[in-house]
C-alpha cells in the first residue's frame, strides 16, 4: 500500500528533469495499475486503456507542479484518467466510429470486448459491473474497488453526493436484477 | 444484516482486486511512456493519435552502438510508383494496384507469380524459428511451370526486386531474430539482411520476429519480446509478450534500433479504418493522418480460404497464448493486397481437388494455385475453369503461404522471368 504522504514533495518539485522523471517512475510503479484498470473499466478496450494510461502519466508529468495535497495523489491521477476517458469518448473521430458501431449493433466491438472480459475477468462480479451503464459503472468502481468516500467520488465526478448515492443505488439495483435473472435461468432472462 | 450492507460487503470484497487476471500496466507500457517523455517535443495531437509514439527512431543525434551491419538496403520513401514492375503499364497511366490489372486483350494472357512460404520449426520447447522460400512460376499459352526457387523471400518492390528475411544476430548470451530487407539488384546476396543497432547497449529483452505477410510495400510481422530469465535466453520460465505490426519494406531496409523494437516505438504502418473506405495504411510518422477514421497500430494480414483479411490485435500474446486477433471487417485497399479475389467458385475447385483448403487465381485468368494439406498444385485456367495441372510442389504441414504477387503485363512477365529468375538462381 502506498501512502499519499510520501508524495507531499510533489508540491515542491521544480523543473529538474531527472527529479521529475524519478517522480514519474514512482507514480507509475505505485499507481500504474490503478490508472490502467480504471481506464480499462471505463472503456472496456485494452488498447484504449494503454493509450489513456500513457496520456495520463505524460499529463501528470507535465503538471506535477499543479498537484495539491488537498486530494490524494491517487484521486488526482484517477481524475486525470476520467477526463482522458471522456476526451476519448468525445473525440470526433471516435464519435464517428461509435456511430458506425451503433449502426451495426456494435456486433464486432461487443464481441471483441466481451471476449477479453469473458476470458480474463477475475470473477463474475467484475463481469457484471463491467456491463453496467457508464455512469453507474464509474460510480460503483470508485466506491467498491477504490473504496472512495461519497465526498471524494462527488468531487471527482463533479456531481453532488446525492447524485453519487442515486447512481450507486441504480447500480446495485441493476446488479441485483441481473443476479435474479441469472438465478431464474436463461428463460427468465429472455422471457 | 441490512441486505444493502451485505451487498456492499460482497461488492467491496469481489471488486477489491483489478478487473482482469492479466496486468495491463506492465513494464513495456512504462517503457513506452519513458520513451515518449524523451520525445515529447512532438506535437500534442500526434502523440494522442499515435499510440506508441512510433516516430521516436527518427533522425536523432545519437551515439550508436552498431551491433550488426550486414547489408545495405537503401530504403526510399514510399511513393505511388512501387509495383511498377508488377501490375501496370506506365504507358497507360498510373493504374498502380488498381485491381483491374491491365494487359492487352489482343495477346494471350500471361502470368508470372512470385509465391513465398514460411516454414516454422520448433527449436526448443516453446521456441520456434522460421525459414522462408520463394518460387517463381510462369504461365502463358502453356501450363504453369516453375522457373526458379530459392530460400528467403524475393518480392517486387518499386522498380526492383527486394529480398526480405529474418536474420539472426548473436550477441553472446542473446540471439536476436529480426527482419530486414535490401534491394537484391543493387546489393550482393546475403543470408542476413539485418541492420541492427542499439542506442544504449544490448537491451535485456530477447526480440524475435516472424514474417506473416508480404505484399506490395507491406510486411506484416509477429514480434515476440521475452525476458531472458535466470537461466538465460532459453529459460523456460521466461516471460513473453507477442504482438503484430505492419512495416513498409523500405523501413526494413534501414537500420533498426533494438530498444525501439523492444518498446514498440519503431515507426510502423498504421491501418486506417473508415466506414466507407477500403482499409488503407499510413506510416505512423505522417503528420496528416486522416481524421474521421479509427487508427489501428497493431494489426496484421491473415489468410482465409480464398482471400486475405486484416485483423487487429485486441491483446498481446503470452507464453501460453497467441495474440487475440479480431477481424477488421472491411475490404482491403489494393495498396495492401493487389488482387484479393478468387475467380473460380469454391465448389468448382473442390470438384477437381476435394482436399483443397485454399486457392489463388491469376488476374490474367490463366493460372490457379490450389493448396491442400500436403501439396501446392499449379493449374492452368481458361474461362474461369481449371484445365490441367502444370506441376505440383510438396508443402509441409508446418509451411504457410505468406506472399502471392502477380505480374500479367507481358513485358513485366518477361522481366520477372529474366531478373527474378536470375536472382533466385544465384
Amino acid at each position: 500500500m502506498h501512502s499519499d504522504t510520501q508524495y507531499e514533495y510533489l508540491r515542491y518539485i521544480g523543473e529538474d528533469a531527472a527529479e521529475r522523471k524519478d517522480a514519474l517512475n514512482e507514480l507509475m510503479t505505485a499507481y500504474g495499475k490503478d490508472v490502467w484498470n480504471f481506464a480499462f473499466s471505463m472503456t472496456r478496450k485494452w488498447d484504449q486503456a494503454d493509450d489513456i494510461s500513457q496520456e495520463v502519466f505524460l499529463k501528470a508529468y507535465r503538471n506535477l507542479h499543479t498537484f495539491r495535497s488537498e486530494s490524494s495523489i491517487k484521486t488526482w491521477l484517477l481524475a486525470i484518467t476520467r477526463n482522458m476517458v471522456l476526451d476519448y469518448r468525445k473525440s470526433a473521430f471516435l464519435r464517428k466510429v461509435t456511430l458506425v458501431d451503433a449502426f451495426t449493433e456494435q456486433a464486432s466491438e461487443r464481441s471483441a470486448e466481451g471476449e477479453v472480459i469473458e476470458a480474463l475477468a477475475v470473477n463474475n462480479m467484475w463481469k457484471q459491473v463491467l456491463e453496467l451503464p457508464y455512469k453507474y459503472r464509474e460510480a460503483m468502481i470508485l466506491y467498491a474497488h477504490h473504496q472512495m468516500s461519497m465526498k471524494e467520488i462527488s468531487q471527482l465526478l463533479g456531481v453532488s453526493e446525492g447524485t453519487v448515492k442515486s447512481r450507486l443505488f441504480h447500480a446495485r439495483k441493476k446488479l441485483a436484477d441481473r443476479k435474479g435473472e441469472d438465478q431464474h435461468g436463461p428463460d427468465g432472462l429472455n422471457g | 444484516m441490512d441486505p444493502m450492507d451485505s451487498m456492499d460487503k460482497k461488492l467491496k470484497r469481489d471488486l477489491s482486486g483489478g478487473p482482469l487476471t492479466r496486468n495491463g500496466f506492465d513494464e513495456r507500457l512504462e517503457q513506452r511512456i519513458r520513451e515518449r517523455l524523451d520525445h515529447r517535443s512532438a506535437p500534442a495531437r500526434r502523440s494522442w493519435l499515435l499510440r506508441f509514439g512510433g516516430w521516436s527512431t527518427g533522425a536523432v543525434a545519437m551515439i550508436i552502438l552498431i551491433l550488426a551491419v550486414i547489408q545495405l538496403g537503401g530504403g526510399q520513401p514510399a511513393g505511388n510508383t512501387e509495383q511498377v514492375i508488377a501490375d501496370y503499364d506506365q504507358a497507360e497511366g498510373n493504374k498502380e494496384n488498381a485491381g483491374t490489372l491491365s494487359y492487352s486483350a489482343e495477346s494471350p494472357p500471361q502470368t508470372a507469380l512470385l509465391i513465398a512460404l514460411r516454414k516454422d520449426t520448433a527449436e526448443r520447447e516453446g521456441e520456434e524459428s522460421s525459414t522462408y522460400r520463394t518460387l517463381l512460376v510462369t504461365a502463358g499459352e502453356n501450363l504453369p511451370e516453375k522457373v526458379a526457387e530459392d530460400s528467403g523471400i524475393l518480392m517486387p518492390y518499386r522498380t526492383n526486386f527486394w529480398r526480405v528475411d529474418v536474420g539472426r544476430v548473436d550477441l553472446g548470451k542473446i540471439e536476436y531474430q529480426v527482419a530486414g530487407a535490401y534491394n537484391a539488384q543493387t546489393n550482393k546476396k546475403t543470408d542476413n539482411p539485418v541492420k541492427l543497432y542499439s542506442k544504449s547497449g544490448a537491451p535485456g529483452e530477447i526480440v524475435r520476429e516472424r514474417i506473416d505477410y508480404v505484399g506490395n510495400r507491406y510486411i506484416a510481422l509477429t514480434r515476440e519480446i521475452a525476458s531472458p530469465g535466470a537461466e538465460g535466453e532459453h529459460d523456460k520460465q521466461q516471460e513473453k509478450q507477442e504482438t503484430v505490426w505492419v512495416m513498409e519494406v523500405s523501413q526494413l531496409g534501414q537500420a533498426r534500433e533494438l530498444g525501439s523494437l523492444a518498446a514498440g516505438t519503431e515507426q510502423h504502418a498504421v491501418a486506417s479504418a473508415s466506414p466507407d473506405q477500403p482499409l488503407a495504411a499510413f506510416l505512423s510518422s505522417r503528420e496528416d493522418m486522416p481524421m474521421g477514421t479509427e487508427l489501428i497500430h497493431n494489426w496484421t494480414l491473415t489468410r482465409k480460404p480464398g482471400r486475405w483479411i486484416a485483423e487487429r490485435a485486441l491483446m498481446p500474446g503470452t507464453a501460453a497464448a497467441e495474440p487475440l486477433l479480431q477481424e477488421i471487417g472491411q475490404e482491403l485497399d489494393t495498396t495492401i493486397v493487389q488482387h484479393n479475389q478468387l475467380d473460380i467458385p469454391w465448389h468448382d475447385i473442390r470438384a477437381v481437388e476435394p482436399a483443397a483448403v485454399d486457392a489463388y487465381t491469376s488476374p490474367a485468368g490463366n493460372l490457379a494455385v490450389i493448396l491442400t494439406d500436403r501439396r501446392l498444385l499449379f493449374y492452368g485456367m481458361e474461362d474461369q475453369t481449371l484445365t490441367s495441372v502444370g506441376f505440383e510442389e510438396a508443402v509441409g504441414p508446418d509451411e504457410t503461404i505468406i506472399m502471392v504477387q502477380w505480374a500479367i503485363v507481358p513485358r513485366y512477365v518477361e522481366m520477372w522471368k529474366e531478373q527474378a529468375g536470375s536472382l533466385l538462381r544465384e
